[in-house]
């Protein structure tokens, strides 16, 4: 199990008349190998929650196993922060130093490493992001394009070789296009970090690449669902903020409409249309 | 990084909130010409007891100190919250403070411990005390302005009141501007150096250990991304005012138009007495603090 999260509660400035309870008794599991994603409307608690699981929070109520480290008791940052990975929103704000080479090592400069093991980490790194590590090293992030950026500040996190990968929305502000090959390549990083937990507001990608989806409302859970659970509950998607996306909001039009249809990915729709299709033809 | 009390407005709709801000101003610039004009020991001792100064300086002290209260309390802002203000600058008040004990050079009668330029004595002691009082007094009574005045009104009072330089072609709404821009974006870049600290703390990064070299060094991954992000925010403001047709003080008009009232008057009145009542004890009118000072003499 990489995550175990118990009755987590977290209030924002207690005691003072800004008090707010951000989360609420928050409980569920993450379990390793998971493609994890996060839904909830802006202020339902997602950020607060994923702050939580590298410590970055510190835990005021309930408990938090991660990767088999207590944060109630007393424990080791760097070991924690180093297993578990953490992409923030627009990270390509986070880059500073003079070239990529540079700002990918930091973190595992930070982790105390030999020189040698942070070049061999940040070329792995910055291979494993997709770009041209001899052609890209030696330049400053700051004349690179913004997916490029992106990548480049992905490829900082996993030079840390996290065992879980957190994201906080990381396809906000992309092109449709930027959106599939960030999509694609979370796919290729999980054959390195198995977990990866996911913020989204996007509700195609959320069911085409995540195996269980929580639904945070007002810092409570709503449940944990895999996707096609969660487009049956239709009340739950509107309140999350989202729509239902595109396969399972067609074929909820054309069940409207007296088909037999129930998809949840492109190909399923497509699929069934089809079997319709050949059965009247027949 | 979150406790800036400086600059942080406090709703409320007190009299004190409501009055005109160029008042305020007004009354914050004499407040801290009054704290300048509370004598230092050495000034004191030459025609003076020790104790005509205690009296004289702490009976100024209290009436200051009783301003502040009154209008702490008529504004209805929380008093922990103006004496929180004092936290930025604790560490010079009590660096100074040490100093000044350690090294005080003036006339002194009560020597505690002399050695080379280290001389410690009663008047020393009861000159730095003064000194921190003072400086504790003078963070707090211009956090009272900024927590009763919103940053807003606080730039229009000092363009209105530097009106008259724009007769020698000081670009007066231009400053005034900068400053309005400045001080709104003080809390987003707060938030934002927030976010990028968490991000590069998620890297192991460490900002609270090592000497101060160090941690200097290590506040570069923050102060990097959050000087580029002030560039391209400006840019942005940039763009947007010009698309809106900003053209700087030339024919704009106001919304909110500054206008004195009764409760100005009031205002001024208040401060005008408690200014000439710590006056009365700086500079001993009516032989007031010489009186205090011999009834306190004795009674012990």
């Amino acid at each position: 199990m990489s995550i175990v999260v118990k009755d987590l509660t977290y209030i924002y400035s207690p005691g003072t008349p800004f008090e707010r309870k951000a989360l609420d008794g928050v409980t569920f599991t993450i379990e390793d190998g998971d493609f994890f994603g996060i839904v909830g409307r802006t202020g339902s608690g997602k950020s607060t929650l994923i702050s939580h699981f590298n410590g970055l929070i510190k835990l005021m109520n309930g408990s938090l196993i991660v990767e088999g480290i207590d944060l109630s008791e007393k424990y080791d940052y760097k070991k924690l922060r180093s297993q578990v990975g953490m992409v923030f929103q627009y990270p390509e704000y986070q880059l500073f130093d003079e070239t990529v080479e540079k700002d990918v090592g930091f973190g595992p400069k930070n982790l105390g490493l030999s020189a040698a093991e942070i070049a061999e980490r940040a070329k792995n790194a910055i291979e494993l992001v997709g770009l041209d590590y001899r052609e890209i090293k030696d330049r400053s992030p700051f004349e690179l394009s913004g997916g490029q950026m992106r990548r480049v500040a992905l490829a900082g996190v996993l030079a840390m070789k996290p065992k879980t990968l957190i994201l906080d929305e990381p396809t906000a502000g992309l092109d449709p296009k930027g959106k599939e090959e960030i999509m694609q390549l979370l796919l290729r990083i999980k054959r390195e970090c198995p977990t990866i937990v996911m913020i989204s507001h996007n509700m195609d990608e959320v069911s085409s690449y995540c195996n269980r989806i929580a639904v945070l409302g007002g810092g409570k859970l709503k449940g944990v669902f895999s996707p096609k659970e969660l487009f049956d509950k239709e009340e739950l998607v509107a309140e999350a903020g989202l729509s239902l996306p595109m396969p399972a909001y067609i074929s909820k039009l054309l069940v409207e409409r007296g088909l037999n249809v129930s998809a949840s990915s492109e190909d399923e729709l497509v699929q069934s249309i089809l079997s319709i299709w050949g059965a009247k033809n027949a | 990084m979150r406790d800036v009390s400086f600059g942080q407005y406090y709703p409320s709709k007190s009299v004190v909130h409501r009055m005109d801000a160029r008042i305020k101003i007004i009354i914050s610039l004499c407040y801290i010409v009054l704290l300048i004009l509370v004598p230092t020991i050495d000034r004191f001792l030459d025609k003076g007891r020790l104790g005509d100064y205690i009296v004289s300086v702490g009976a100024t002290f209290i009436v200051i100190i009783l301003f502040l209260l009154m209008v702490t309390l008529i504004s209805k802002v929380p008093p922990l919250k103006v004496l929180k203000s004092v936290k930025s600058v604790i560490f010079l008040v009590i660096f100074t403070a040490v100093i000044l004990v350690l090294f005080y050079g003036g006339t002194s009668n009560h020597i505690y411990f002399h050695k080379g330029i280290i001389n410690i004595s009663l008047e020393g002691i009861i000159n730095s005390i003064a000194m921190a009082i003072r400086l504790f007094l003078l963070v707090m009574g211009p956090s009272l302005l900024t927590l009763t005045t919103t940053p807003v009104e606080l730039t229009d009072g000092i363009e209105s009141l530097l009106k008259p330089l724009k007769l020698i072609k000081v670009p007066v709404h231009e400053i005034a501007l900068i400053m309005s821009i400045a001080l709104r974006l003080i809390p987003n870049l707060i938030e934002e150096a927030d976010k990028i600290r968490s991000a590069q703390k998620a890297r192991c990064a460490d900002f609270d250990s090592g000497n101060i070299f160090k941690r200097a060094k290590a506040m570069l991954p923050i102060l990097v991304p959050l000087l580029i992000s002030s560039f391209r925010r400006a840019d942005e403001l940039a763009y947007a005012m010009d698309s809106r047709c900003y053209r700087g003080a030339k024919g704009r008009t106001r919304m909110k138009i500054m206008r004195l009232g009764i409760r100005d008057l009031f205002g001024m009145l208040f401060f005008a007495a408690m200014f000439f009542v710590a006056l009365m004890f700086i500079y001993d009118f009516f032989g007031v603090s010489t009186a205090l000072a011999n009834l306190a003499y004795s009674l012990i």
